[in-house]
């Protein structure tokens, strides 16, 4: 699996929906929607910058190293 | 002047190519339907078909009558330059036949040829249509169409090349062409398939591009 994004467990702690974050971080809930469900190639530095502020968080907590093995289980 | 999108020139291209595939298709029809009629059709008929020969020019006639046996033609001896001749011409014969399966094979060889042409363009046609749609054209779909197409050329070329050998077989064997030499060699047409080779390279950067272009739109 690789890099897995836990924006819905930051989103849920936030109280935060998809569609304020996205208005907050000018990122379409498209797109947003692509993040969440790790269908996403890459994540700009300026969009990572724009999460972690309004989430609060760091880039850790938003990003996660899934090995191959824990991805199968 | 556009290059792409409406009224454009990949408009107009994409125009010709619909309509020369539909005539490939609407001509595909047309044989098929003559081929129909071939068992019941009254002989001989004349069929045109592609060969590839060598033209040699006859000696020149001096004198005497020709046909009744006594012609005085110009000798050339050893050492004299050999007339000259033309060689390796591409071209058709229209000839009147009495063989049915000759008919046949020709019917279907140019039924083969129509339906694979019609194909082949509504392929390009499909890369052209991304173009006037103003769409980007690095989507996998088009990286397909030009390998199809790199390879439909290549595989066409050949194809043509085995028809025109069978053609030049059966013409040594039955026509007697004053002068007329017939290839007893295929003949391959190394250039178009170097154009094919082109095709699938280009297709190979598509493939990147594509790919080039599904990174970018996935990079949020």
């Amino acid at each position: 699996m690789g890099i897995k994004i836990n924006l819905d467990h930051l989103l849920l702690d936030r109280q935060m929906t998809l569609t304020e974050l996205a208005e907050r971080v000018d990122v379409t809930i498209v797109n947003l929607s692509i993040l969440k469900t790790n269908k996403a190639k890459a994540i700009r530095f300026s969009t990572l910058e724009a999460l972690c502020r309004e989430l609060k968080c760091q880039p850790g907590d938003l990003l996660e190293f899934v090995s191959e093995v824990r991805s199968k289980k | 002047m556009r290059i792409l999108g409406r009224w454009s020139v990949a408009s107009v291209v994409s125009f010709f190519v619909s309509l020369t595939a539909f005539g490939a298709a609407f001509g595909a029809f047309i044989s098929f339907c003559v081929l129909l009629a071939v068992p019941w059709v009254r002989l001989p008929i004349t069929v045109t078909a592609p060969v590839t020969f060598t033209l040699d020019t006859p000696n020149e006639i001096l004198g005497g009558r020709p046909g009744w046996g006594f012609e005085f033609r110009e000798t050339r001896r050893p050492p004299a330059p050999r007339p000259p001749n033309v060689q390796r011409i591409a071209g058709s014969m229209r000839v009147p036949v009495t063989n049915r399966w000759f008919i046949a094979f020709n019917g279907i060889a140019l039924i083969v040829i129509l339906a694979f042409v019609a194909y082949t363009l509504s392929k390009l046609q499909g890369v052209l249509r991304t173009l006037v749609r103003g769409k980007t054209p690095f989507v996998p779909a088009n990286a397909a169409r030009l390998r199809f197409l790199g390879l439909a050329v290549i595989i066409g070329s050949l194809f043509v090349s085995a028809i025109v050998f069978v053609e030049n077989t059966w013409a040594r064997a039955n026509l007697d062409l004053p002068g007329v030499t017939f290839d007893d060699l295929p003949r391959i047409d190394f250039g178009t398939i170097f154009y094919g080779l082109i095709i699938l390279v280009i297709a190979e950067v598509f493939r990147a591009g594509t790919e080039l272009d599904e990174d970018q739109s996935l990079t949020i």
